[in-house]
Parts: structure tokens; sequence; C-alpha cells
């Protein structure tokens, strides 16, 4: 792990009240039980200790609480509520989504007027929902059909209504309710009504809900972007600037190494392949023909003499996975160096390390040190016309091919990843397997309607075969669509380049930028776009969930469009995303009523933390990460213990993350949060105050009853402020000292301690400290701390009412949850 | 309010926009003993005329044969059965040893080509997005609490929110985390007294509350629901299962483990249905080899399921639903591989199904064929048999037709009067 993503204490910065009114902390008198909190093979239990990491926390930055007891906050965050905004507009394209397309057409005309339906070769034929943009499409479509008229009345109406001549007979009674809404959707085609752009703050879909403020704003977005909280400079550029400081802070955060590693994590998910990762799993599936060097670090008989002996030892282990993260590398380099995200698509190079370079044949590149595993650079293989992940040879195999298949699979998810358009949705329409029409793909309109979408795009990665090699072919299949993209077919002379020219149109179409708006926004939020209803919704359901997805298409099309006018820059983005409602909303003021509930059924996260996002809020949070000892894995990512049962990937057969918790996730978190109370309380406790992360206002000496059981008001005042403390670092939450949460913890605290008092004075309970709940020696450099800072036994039992507030806090909803 | 009441609230939390609080302790319920639906998924479309809809070629040299074995030798048990099975892979074992328990359907209409449909639609329905699958549809309606109601291998497992999917990586970290309040586990050492653990998980229930009686928006709502009902005292149930598990290592079959977790998280009591998923029925090319070799996983991995519940004493507790994506085409491609075709078949075998019969025709070239819906017999002028025939008749089977979860989740009442599973 890397040091720079740890933590760090805090600059002494501010004075904590005496430690010298309570008797001295006792001594350590029970060294002997505490062994090396390093070491543990198996949460709570020991193993031998492992090679302390050389890094050292620095000890610079501010990184948490307020210093006001009396901040009045409440546990309810201190939340903004946009205000009620006058009568909305109701724009054409929203009218017709609302009350024609969704209760109406789609009902009814649908059924028949659809790229493989019986009027697919009528002049009105609709798209369905898995093609961004339908909607404006469906309605171009419909208004051009309301064009024609008969003695004044539009064929819209004289169709459905079967007062003229219609394939699919009656199917809209007059004087119908549809039948008005159609008559309303035509005078608003004659007289269109436009409606001012508002931001989405504004927008009266959002009335009434709860969105957080600029400071809680910053601590979701710094944990979810970049895996820490939000520094005391930073939270000062929100609280004096709000959302302008919170883009101010997350300009700069955005900039670290963490946020370019979530970022990778986000596409990892999308593209799998670190399925490659591993063995020889990558470099097997480069073709020897014309990579003879792809195993040169497996293959015994490959005649390394020559090369350095450094470079061949290190083959092994850095040969195969730098080929499988090629693509993911790809992400990488265009974070760090700024560029256009379309970049995705239309790079001219492949990534590569020392290791994979030669793998590829490549020998002669510079590198600043050729025994880096880490050092990536732009490359050409030669006579490989590269276009970003389109050509990686990982993203052809993990998306793979065959004689039949002739790369539809890989049209497929192109267009889905890239073009927002999800092919497979028209697959939901059912199909006629009586059909005897020859070469149905092309003349069969049952399936004619995706075909013409997707061969094109399947014909455009010809020259590549199913294992990912060049391999330009004589001829494409004369029975199938030309290779291009929609009806502009690929020139002759650019067929070599197929994928390049793919490239250049799929990064100029507009739905470019909304797939990359979708795929950033699931992988932050953990929530999928919203769809449009089943067609066999209940209305009221359904025209409820119209108005939610149109208020997110709405936001998706203004990030959408601020991401392209700012030269597709994925910071800004992901900023649009957090700052806006979707990211925000924690409640409303009041219970909805059951029409609203339904319009606001799928807003708010609710998400549970991915593995690695609740890996990293431990180490953010408590200082210490959560595994065996400072060399080993972290339980959560390790596939061996928790990333499966904790709903993370394997990006092989697991491949998609489990939403929701299970029982065998609490199971997880339970023994996290007592795994992790036991490590950290005496651990952060060992420090000096002012260097604490958690414990900076009390001692281990802080009990809150003297020996003859009489309150003492200092001490209970510390427990209580240092509660507020955690409340803070730990939920996020800004509480005053007399909320009701202070008084449930600080409850849980002291029926803990007098438990322990009483059973230590009964003999029933010991005054040491399990070796791994111990604070003996500094974790990532094993050096003890100075012998009157430790913190080895708990005759006070201090400690372990603490190790119970530790367990609750870090239990809670509002720790493994993102609201 | 009685306990059937408190039943019908602990399955509907999630459900409705405004489920009333649950407590962990009021949802706890008693171990599930009911029936173990594990619903099997042949991944990729299998071929069913290869297997138990067989379609043989009428002599040797028919220049596009439908499949390369003879009409001739198309196998049918050694006791008075109508169903019949390809000679092909170790289909003669499978269905000598099963055939009175099995209950075949052939000739369904998938009405879908596509990997992304199929398999939606043959175990929830429903051709369209939308709808959970049957085993989460069960598993929410008898035990939305248990904390494995419904654990999933794959296949179409969409919970829609209405209970959660538990997946299993490493078996062996169940046995840790089966005791999350022991520090060390070999000596029994816990982190915290019983006392302060009862107390942590008693504060936490409170605040669990708090927050939820303060949250409106209903997906949030939800989420806090969920995660109460996740904490329904789970460990002793999780030391339960690592006790009946088996030597997984001892298993030969990817179902066979996948079956062996389901059928011990059943006899630890919280677990109502599994999707068990096995691979490799793509067959584009090679088909004969490749198919025959997927099949042979399938019907190993079966065997050794019911092998297992069988030994544990408990096959008359559990029901089997397999089926796959769709078919394949009646006729080889170029590179000898089939294609996609929308006809395909499933089976039912155990608990609650009566066996040694089949429902569904489909002719000579595996098209499917219309029934009587009464008589369930040939007949011109009736039905196609679909998912959503199979899908009614098994939720009826189930007990959850009618239920408020089968109200939220409607699926055409189409029926075949005649389709009884039992």
């Amino acid at each position: 792990m890397s040091t720079s993503n740890r933590p760090r204490r805090r600059e002494p910065r501010y004075a904590i009240r005496g430690a010298g009114w309570l008797a001295a902390a006792a001594a350590c008198a029970a060294l002997a039980a505490c062994g090396d909190p390093q070491s543990t093979a198996e949460p709570g239990e020991p193993d031998t200790a492992g090679t302390p990491d050389v890094g050292v926390p620095d000890a610079t930055t501010e990184d948490t609480a307020h210093d006001d007891a009396d901040a009045d906050a409440g546990a309810e965050p201190d939340a903004v509520v946009p205000d009620a905004s006058p009568e909305a507009c109701v724009s054409n394209t929203d009218y017709f989504l609302e009350e024609v397309w969704t209760p109406v057409l789609s009902q009814t005309c649908f059924r028949c007027h659809n790229p493989l339906g019986a009027a697919s070769q009528s002049g009105m034929v609709f798209q369905p929902s898995g093609y961004h943009g339908f909607i404006e499409h469906n309605l171009r479509v419909f208004s051009e059909t309301a064009a024609f008229e008969r003695d004044g009345v539009s064929m819209v109406l004289l169709k459905p209504t079967a007062q003229v001549d219609h394939g699919g007979g009656l199917q809209i009674e007059p004087d119908s309710d549809a039948y008005r809404a159609i008559e309303s959707m035509l005078a608003r085609i004659d007289d269109p009504v436009t409606c001012p752009e508002v931001d989405e703050s504004d927008d009266a879909f959002f009335d009434g809900v709860v969105l957080l403020d600029p400071d809680q704003t910053l601590r979701k977005a710094s944990l979810n972007l970049v895996g820490r909280l939000p520094t005391m400079e930073e939270r000062a550029l929100a609280a004096g600037n709000g959302f302008q400081g919170v883009e101010a802070a997350l300009d700069r955060a955005l900039q670290e190494e963490a946020f370019v590693t979530r970022m990778v994590e986000i596409w990892g998910d999308v593209i799998l392949t670190d399925k490659y990762l591993g063995r020889t799993r990558a470099s097997d599936l480069l073709d020897r023909t014309y990579y003879p060097n792809a195993r040169w670090y497996y293959d015994e008989e490959y005649d390394s003499t020559g090369l350095d002996a450094r470079f061949v030892a290190l083959g092994g282990a850095y040969t195969n996975n730098a080929l499988a993260r090629e693509p993911l590398m790809l992400v990488r380099h265009i974070l760090r160096n700024n560029l256009p995200f379309t970049e995705l698509l239309t790079a001219d190079y492949i990534m590569l390390n020392p290791f994979s370079a030669y793998a590829y044949g490549i020998y002669d590149a510079t590198w600043e040190n050729p025994l880096d595993p880490d050092e990536f650079q732009p490359l050409q293989v030669e006579g490989i016309p590269h276009a970003g992940l389109l050509t990686s040879p990982m993203f052809l195999n993990r998306f793979p091919t065959t004689a039949t298949n002739r790369n539809r699979h890989r049209a497929a998810k192109t267009l889905l990843f890239f073009l927002a358009t999800d092919i497979l949705d028209l697959g939901q329409r059912p199909i006629d397997p009586t059909s005897t029409v020859h070469n149905p793909t092309l003349n069969d309109s049952q399936c004619a309607g995706c075909h013409a979408v997707m061969d094109p795009v399947a014909g455009a990665f010809q020259n590549w075969e199913s294992n990912g090699s060049y391999v330009p072919p004589n001829s494409w299949h004369e029975n199938m669509r030309p290779p291009g993209f929609g009806a502009e077919e690929i020139s002759v002379d650019e067929r070599l380049q197929s994928l390049q020219w793919l490239a250049r149109r799929l990064t100029a179409d507009e739905r470019f930028a909304v797939a990359m708006v979708h795929i950033v926004y699931e992988g932050m939020t953990g929530r999928a776009p919203l769809k449009l209803p089943a067609a066999n919704a209940d209305s009221d359901r359904a025209s409820a969930a119209v108005r939610a997805f149109e208020a997110q298409q709405n936001f998706f099309d203004r990030a959408a469009r601020e991401f392209r006018e700012n030269n597709y820059d994925i910071r800004i983005l992901v900023k649009a995303i957090a700052r806006s409602p979707w990211f925000r909303a924690v409640n409303t003021l009041d219970a909805p009523d059951p029409q609203r509930a339904a319009e606001l059924d799928q807003l708010g996260m609710g998400t549970r933390l991915t593995p690695e996002q609740l890996n990293r809020k431990i180490l953010a949070v408590t200082g210490l990460p959560w595994r065996g000892n400072s060399t080993s894995n972290d339980y959560l990512l390790d596939i061996n213990q928790y990333r499966i049962l904790y709903g993370g990937l394997d990006y092989d057969d697991v491949v998609e993350r489990l939403d929701g918790t299970n029982g065998m996730m609490f199971a997880v978190q339970d023994l996290m949060a007592n795994d992790m109370s036991c490590r950290v309380t005496a651990y952060d406790l060992a420090f000096a105050p002012e260097q604490r992360l958690l414990f900076p206002h009390v001692e281990v000496s802080f009990t809150p009853r003297d020996a003859n059981d009489f309150d003492v008001p200092q001490a209970q005042a510390a427990i209580r402020k240092n509660i507020q403390h955690l409340h803070e670092r730990i939920l996020g939450e800004e509480l005053t000292l007399n909320d009701p949460e202070v008084d449930a913890t600080f409850n849980l605290f002291m029926d803990t301690w007098i438990e322990g008092r009483d059973g230590i004075a009964a003999g029933e309970l010991s005054t040491s400290l399990s070796s791994q709940c111990c604070g003996r020696v500094e974790y990532w450099t094993n050096v003890p701390f100075p012998d009157e800072r430790q913190v080895n036994s708990d005759p006070l039992y201090t400690v372990r009412a603490w190790q119970a507030v530790m367990t609750y806090l870090l239990l809670d909803y509002r720790f493994v949850v993102e609201e | 309010m009685d306990r059937r009441d408190f039943l019908r609230l602990c399955g509907l939390a999630g459900v409705a926009v405004s489920a009333p609080f649950l407590p962990s302790r009021v949802c706890a319920q008693e171990g599930y003993d009911g029936i173990l639906y594990l619903i099997v998924h042949a991944s990729g479309g299998w071929d069913p005329t290869s297997f138990c809809d067989p379609k043989g070629s009428p002599d040797p040299d028919a220049p596009t044969p439908i499949n390369h074995y003879l009409r001739d030798d198309i196998r049918s048990p050694s006791g008075p059965s109508p169903i019949r099975w390809a000679p092909f892979a170790d289909n003669d074992a499978f269905f000598e040893r099963h055939y009175r328990d099995i209950l075949v359907f052939n000739g369904i209409d998938t009405s879908t080509n596509s990997h992304a449909v199929g398999p939606r639609h043959i175990h929830s329905g429903v051709l369209t997005e939308g709808h959970p699958a049957f085993a989460a549809l069960v598993a929410a309606h008898r035990r939305r609490a248990s904390p494995m109601a419904f654990i999933t291998n794959g296949g179409y497992d969409i919970t829609r929110g209405i209970v959660s999917r538990t997946r299993v990586g490493n078996v062996n970290a169940i046995q840790r985390i089966a005791q999350p309040d022991l520090l060390s586990i070999t000596n029994e050492v816990p982190y915290h007294t019983p006392t302060t653990q009862e107390r942590i998980h008693a504060a936490q229930r409170a605040r669990l509350e708090r927050l939820r009686d303060k949250q409106h928006l209903p997906h949030l709502d939800r989420s806090i629901t969920e995660v109460v009902l996740s904490r329904d005292p789970s460990e002793a149930s999780l030391r339960a299962l690592t006790e009946y598990l088996p030597d997984l290592n001892a298993l030969n079959t990817t179902l066979g483990r996948q079956g062996a977790l389901a059928i011990a998280a059943w006899r630890a009591g919280i677990c109502v249905s599994a999707n068990l998923s096995v691979g490799g029925f793509d067959t584009h090319g090679n088909h004969d080899t490749n198919q025959a070799n997927a099949l042979r996983g399938l019907t190993q991995g079966i065997t050794e399921v019911w092998n297992q519940a069988e030994e544990a004493g408990i096959a008359d507790r559990v029901m089997m639903v397999v089926g796959s994506d769709f078919g394949r085409t009646p006729g080889y491609n170029e590179g000898n591989g089939k294609d996609h075709w929308s006809i395909t078949s499933m089976f039912m075998m155990g608990a609650g199904v009566r066996g040694n019969r089949v429902i569904g025709v489909s002719d000579d070239t595996h098209r499917a064929l219309t029934l009587d819906p009464q008589s369930l017999e040939r007949s011109e002028g009736g039905v196609i048999l679909r998912p959503v025939h199979i899908q009614n008749a098994l939720r009826d089977a189930a007990g959850v037709t009618g239920s408020d979860l089968a109200r939220t989740y409607p699926i055409a009442n189409e029926r075949l009067a005649g389709l009884e599973i039992g």
C-alpha cells in the first residue's frame, strides 16, 4: 500500500484540558499480556509479525472535526433544502414523454410501430428506450407523421381511431383521454412550448428534498473519490465559499493519485479485463505467431542471453499483469495527463511497461527505470493501427467473437459502453420462431432492427481476430450490412484502419458523452441510470417513474454537455455529479404522500459501500487498515477472504456487484467493527493527544465516576466531547454535546464502563488487554511508543469501554452505507 | 398483531414505500424448514434436441441434419415413460437414474434469441425488465429476513430489492465470520464481554430505529430496513452452516459444490432458494463436442446435488427447476456449431413434482406445437407453451400466487388449466 494514502496525524493544534486532575494512568503492569499488535493472520488471531512498512506518517495536516463544541446541528444532516419553485414549465418533450408516449403510444402504437414490428415498414417507426435520445427521436417521428392530414385532421388521430384505413384497426377511442392527449400534443407541435433551462437544484422535481450541505458534500465526495476525509483547509474552503469552495477543494483533491485509482476501479468494473491478472492469463492471449515473445519470461526455451539478469528475474512477476492492465493503464494515463476522455478510443498507442513492451516485441523504448513495473508509457506496436480500448487485445478477448457471431458481441458492448445504447433492449420484443425469411439478420424485420445498428459496427472490427490479433481479412461477409457506422460505410481506403475510423465517429457522437455520464454516475453512486417503467406497470407508478426518469435524463444531458464543452474532462463530469441532487439527496422535509413517494422512489444513494470503498474508509477514519499485519492483504480486498462475500468482483465469473446488505455481509461488518475497535482504540490512545485521530479529548485515566461512585463532571464532559468528535469523524455527524445521539453513545460507554469496573472489582474480569488490542508500537514503523505512552493494560476499564463505543460506531449504518 | 401479520410485514419490508419499522428481533423467524428451491441455469443456451427433446436425423446421409445422431437411436427408459432423450453425452445414465422423478417441458417458446433476455424470461415469466426471479420471489415470500434466504451463483438473479442476494466465494471465510464476536476462535476469547456485545447490538438496533424514523426517502428507508433485516441474529445460523458443509474438495462438479452450500444453508435453517449455474452451452462452434461437455457438467452436477440431498435425508424437501437461456438452431452452421434458437425445454424434479411426465411438444424441426390447455395434448388451434405458463404453475405450487409480492410483481394471468407440477 502506498504510504501516501494513510491518514496523516495532526500537528498539535489545540490544548487538551490538563490530564493531571485525575490520577495518572495506572502503570502498564500487564505488559506481558501485550504482544506485537502488528500481527494477526485472521482478524483477531495471532500470527507472526510482519515486516514493517517503511513509511512514516506525516504529522502535518489537520483533517478532523470542528472544535466548536456547541455547533448546533443535530443528528440529521445540516442540510440544504431547495426552494419550492413556481409552477413548473412543461416543455413539448416533457409533455410528449409524460402524457403521450408513456401512457398512450408505448402501450398501443409501439407494439407494431417499432423496428421489429408489423408496422416497421410504415412511415412511423418508434425507437425503444434502449436508444439514448429515443424520446427526441420518437417526438420527431410523431411530429412528421402528424403533419399529414385529411380534412384538417391529423393522421395521428385518424389512424388509431380507425377513421381511415389502419393495419392495426381501432387502437384509441375518440373522445378518450388518450385521444385528447394526442390532440393537446398536436396543439403543442403547432405552438411549441419551450422552457428556460433550470439548474437542477431549482428543479421542481426536488422540491422538499433535503440535500447535503457543502461541508457534508465535501466529506462524501472526498471519501467516495479519493478515499480520505477532507483536510481542514478543504473544509475551510467549503465553509467560506459554499459549493464554489467544494469545487475548489475537489479541484485539488481530484489531482491526487487516489482519484486516478478510483476511476480505474470504476472502469475496471465496466471492461472487466482484470480477469487476466495472475499467472500467464494475459500473455496466453497473445498469438505467438505475431508476438513470439509474449511469454518470454515463462518460456523455458527462450534465450535470455544478453538481457539484464534482474530484468529477466522480474519478468515473471511483472509481464503478465502489465499486459492485463494495459487498457486500465490507458485510463490512468488519460487522467494523469489531463487528456480528453475521447482518448479512450482515439489513442493511437498502447500502454506498456518495460516488461510488457518486451512481450510485444518493443525493445528500443527508453525508460526512466527499466525495472519499474509501474512505469507505463504510450507506445506503438509496429503495424498496428491502435484505437484505444477498441484495439486492446485484452478488451477484444474479454468481449470475444466467433465465426458466426461475427463481432456482434463486440459491437453490442461498444454501443453500450461508448454510446449508451443498449442494443439488447430490443430483444425484449418477442420474435417469431416460425419465420422462414432468408438471411433474417438482413431481411427479417424481427432481426433487422437490431442488426441494422449493430452489424456495421461489428464489421468495423473485421480486422481483429477472436484472439485480438490484427489480421485484416480479404473480404467481409457479403450477407451482412457493410462495415461502418449508421448509414455511413467505411471506405475501402480506410478498411485497414477501420477501428480508428469508428473511434472518430463514436467520439464525435453526442451519445459518447452521455455514455461517460452513465458509467461515472453508476460508479460513483452504485446506482444504475433509471429506466422508463415497463409497459405493464400500473399507471400511477408509471407516471411517477416517468417523472423521475425525466428529471434524471435532464441532469444527464446537462452533465454530458458540460463534459463535452470542457474538452471531455472527466473531472468536470465528476464534479457535476457530486454537486447534483442525485448525489446529495438524503431525506425529505416531510413524509411524502404516496404519489410523491413514488416519484422519489429511486432518489438517494443508500448504497452499501463496496469492499474497496469500505476498505479505504476504514483506513481514512481510523488510521489503520483492516488486515492481518502491515504487509498482508487487506481482508476486504482478498478474494480468499471477504471480497466476494462482501459483494465484490473477481472479474471472471463474478462480474456484477451485489447491491444491498445480506446476513453474511453483516457478519463481515460485525467482525470488522469488533476487530478494528480492538486494533485502534488503545493504539490511538498511545499517541500524544494532539496527534490522535480518534481520542483527542480523553485519556485512559478519564473515568466518568470516581472511586466513591460520584460523577466526575470534568471527565464526563471530556468523554462527551470525544463522543461528539467520534460521531463527526466516523459518521460525518455534527452533533451538539446534548444531542440524543451523544446521550445514547455516552450511555453505552457508561454502562460498559460500570460493567467492567464492577467485573474487575469482583475478580471476574482481567485488567489485561488482549495482545491485539494493545497500543505498544507504531503500526507502520514497528517502533515502540515511549514507555509512558504505551497502553498495554486497562485497569480502569476505560479502554474497553471506548472499544465498545468504537464497535458501535464502526457498525453504524452511516459508516457502512453511503447515504 | 398476530405472528402471521408480523411475518407478512417482514416479508413486505422493503417493498412497500411506507413499511413500518421492523425491529430485528421481531422479524427473527424460526429456522426455515420448507422446500428448498434450487434453480439450475444452463448458461449460454442449451440444445434440447441433444438432451430431452431429441430430434434425430432420418438417415446418416441427410444433407442438413438437425443432429448427427439418428432418429432410430433416440433413447427411452427401461420402464414405461413418455420421456425420451438424445443418445448424447451422459444422458443415458442421467435419465435412467432420474426419469421417474423428472417432469419435462418441451417446445417452450422463449420469444428471444438474446442472452440478456432469455434467462429473464425463463426464470421470471416476463420478457421485459422489471421482475424478480422466481427464486428471489419465493425467498422473499418465505423468509426475507433469513441471512442467506437467496443464494446466487449466477443465472437470472434479479431481486428488485425484495430480498438480499448472497454470494459465497471462499466458504472457509464463512467459518471466521460465523464467530465475529471472538477475537480468538481457538481460545474462544471474545472481543467484548457477552453482555457488552449484546449492549452494542441493542444500541445499534435502537440507533437504526431512530434513523429510520427520521427517514422519508423511500429508497433510503428501504436501505435502512435491509440493514435491519440483515442483522437478524445470524451467527448461530452461520456456525450451523459451517457444521453442515461437507468437504467441498471432495465434490467433483461445479453444481455439486454450489448445491452443497445451499443444502448446508437450508439445513441451518437460513436458506430458501439458490441459483445454481453452469456454463459452456453457447456452442456456436464445434457443437457436438462442446455441448456434450457442458451437458455432462450439468447432468453429473445435478446428480451430485441429488446424491447429497439423499444422503442428508432431505431429498423430499428439495425441488429443482432446470432451464437455459433458449435453445439452439435445428442444424449446424459452417463451424459445426449451432446458433441461438428461441424454442427450448425445461425440467423439474424433487419435492412437489410429479415426475415421469412430458408436457409440451415440438416438431421435427424443433418448432413449438400448440397444445390443448386442458389436456395438454397436441391440438391445432391450441396454445404454445411459454415461460409464463410454467412460472404461473411454479408460483401456484410454491404458494406465492395471491401474495402481496406476487401482486406487486404480477405476471400475465395466462395458465394452462391442465398444467400442474404436482
